[in-house]
């Protein structure tokens, strides 16, 4: 795409996340980005747990928190080598899947079906994603710092440790977190989606309450220290 | 290398679908279509059957959009059934990218498979292309004999035969700027002699629920699905919060 500097480039419309125009087929099947699957290890053949976590916010702390003394097993790549998902195995029973920040989530499909063969070969699969609190659509939006909301498959009620109330409708959630929980529904795979709402675009020792819990109940926080820790001096602090 | 791909139509139910019409929406500007979709499964309490999984789509999730008081998980595309008036419909949730020929090819496969009649897609195009006084009024495009061939329907029904004709590498196919893959599901369907439809209305962006109503209106006509009432169209419950929550009671 051509780059106008300084000037307003309003997309064509909102319906189109694409800028190829809609007719070109021919040309963007060229363009199609390939991902590749990287196991530094032998694939397991079964995996209980899967935890799959996307969203900027989430990265920092789970990496230090819950990743920091684990080992990376496996991680899908582009066709530029960089990484875009990360997948540690924590324990035996656990193995925790971290979407990367750049990672661009128009092709959030193409990513979940590249990871399909791991989703299926998962018991459990729980994703955490997190959204700013103005995106929640609701009369009576909670008065707090942040909290969570779930979606689960049609299996997935009986595999959630923590009940937390369902996200309301209109409400949605996209991308690849989002894509998991869709894929495990029509492939009928227990899944659990946690919303992580927050009213800051930093998460701190208050925003971050509801997903300690959360994360208490998939016993992994033995390990988790919070002094020091880079992700929440970027909160609560001015200067 | 066999290259992995996932293409995935899953309808649990044994479902006889033989000369069923499926309607879909082309994801286009103003997502009319998609809206008038919204429109068809809420104004005949339609049943969701099913889902399908393409990668093209950007996935999407939430509970079930007609239903406040239910938990069931809805997807990116959808499938819905209207037995009173063997309708299936799909309906289509988030933007797409890339290619859309897989899509196309899984479409017909199933159209195929299960011997559907016809295929209606819903869509829109953008209102600076619209050259006439046609602004108004519902264009169509057609390969279904049944429709042009009769034309005393066609003079009931004041739609207006789309021309604009583009010239890509020496095959002439109608153009609908902004109506998303329309345009190419349509010639795709007619090189497998699938009788398929497109209906479309010029719009710009903004609250598109009225031309999402033209839609509905002009489709009903044809099709007579619903009593010729607005007190029988009822709008889903997810359009709710289309331009954000009410303003907070903390401002007064």
């Amino acid at each position: 795409m051509a780059s106008f500097f300084g000037e307003v480039v309003f997309p064509v419309s909102r319906a189109f996340w694409d800028d190829e125009d809609e007719n070109k087929e021919i040309e963007s099947s060229v363009n199609q980005p390939e991902f590749f699957i990287r196991w530094l290890k032998e694939k397991p053949s079964s995996i209980d747990t899967l935890i799959v976590i996307e969203g900027e916010m989430l990265i920092d702390f789970s990496r230090e928190c819950l990743c920091s003394n684990s080992r990376e097993i496996c991680f899908v790549e582009d066709e530029k080598q960089k990484k875009i998902y990360t997948i540690y195995q924590i324990n035996d029973e656990l193995h925790i899947g971290i979407v990367s920040s750049r990672f661009d989530v128009k092709l959030s499909g193409k990513l979940v079906e590249k990871m399909g063969d791991i989703i299926s070969s998962a018991k459990n699969t729980i994703c955490i994603t997190c959204r700013h609190i103005s995106q929640y659509k609701n009369k009576n939006i909670p008065n707090v710092p942040s909290f969570l909301r779930m979606l689960t498959t049609a299996g997935g009620e009986n595999i959630c440790k923590l009940k937390e109330p369902y996200l309301e409708q209109p409400n949605i959630v996209y991308g690849v977190t989002a894509g998991v929980l869709s894929y495990s529904q029509i492939m009928e795979l227990p899944s659990v989606l946690y919303i992580l709402y927050t009213d800051s675009f930093v998460l701190d020792s208050l925003s971050a309450e509801p997903l300690l819990k959360l994360l208490t109940n998939y016993t992994l926080l033995h390990n988790v220290t919070f002094s020091g820790k880079d992700f929440f001096n970027k909160g609560n602090l001015y200067m | 290398m066999k290259k992995y791909q996932v293409k995935m139509i899953k309808i649990p139910e044994e479902i006889n679908l033989e000369n069923y019409t499926l309607m879909l929406p082309s994801v286009a500007v103003g997502n009319v279509g998609q809206l008038c979709i919204d429109l068809l499964i809420s104004s005949l309490n339609l049943r969701k059957i099913g889902s399908l999984w393409n990668s093209m789509f950007l996935p999407i999730c939430g509970l079930d959009p007609y239903d406040k008081k239910s938990n069931s998980l809805c997807t990116t595309a959808d499938f819905y059934l209207g037995t009173c008036h063997n309708i299936i419909l799909l309906q289509l949730r988030s933007p797409y990218v890339g290619n859309s020929n897989e899509f196309f090819d899984e479409l017909a496969q199933f159209i195929q498979q299960k011997r559907l009649n016809k295929i209606i897609i819903l869509t829109s195009s953008y209102d600076y292309e619209c050259a006439n006084k046609s602004k108004f009024k519902i264009k169509y495009l057609t390969s279904d004999e049944s429709l042009s061939n009769d034309e005393n329907l066609l003079k009931n029904l004041c739609w207006i035969s789309h021309m604009k004709s583009v010239k890509t590498d020496s095959t002439e196919q109608c153009y609908i700027p902004g109506g998303g893959f329309a345009n190419g599901l349509y010639g795709y369907l007619k090189t497998f002699g699938i009788p398929c439809t497109v209906l479309f209305k010029y719009c710009s962006e903004g609250d598109n629920v009225s031309d999402a109503l033209v839609l509905f209106k002009g489709l009903n006509e044809w099709l007579n699905l619903i009593n010729d009432d607005t007190n029988s169209i009822k709008y889903p419950s997810s359009w709710e919060y289309f331009f954000g929550n009410p303003p907070s009671l903390d401002m007064y």
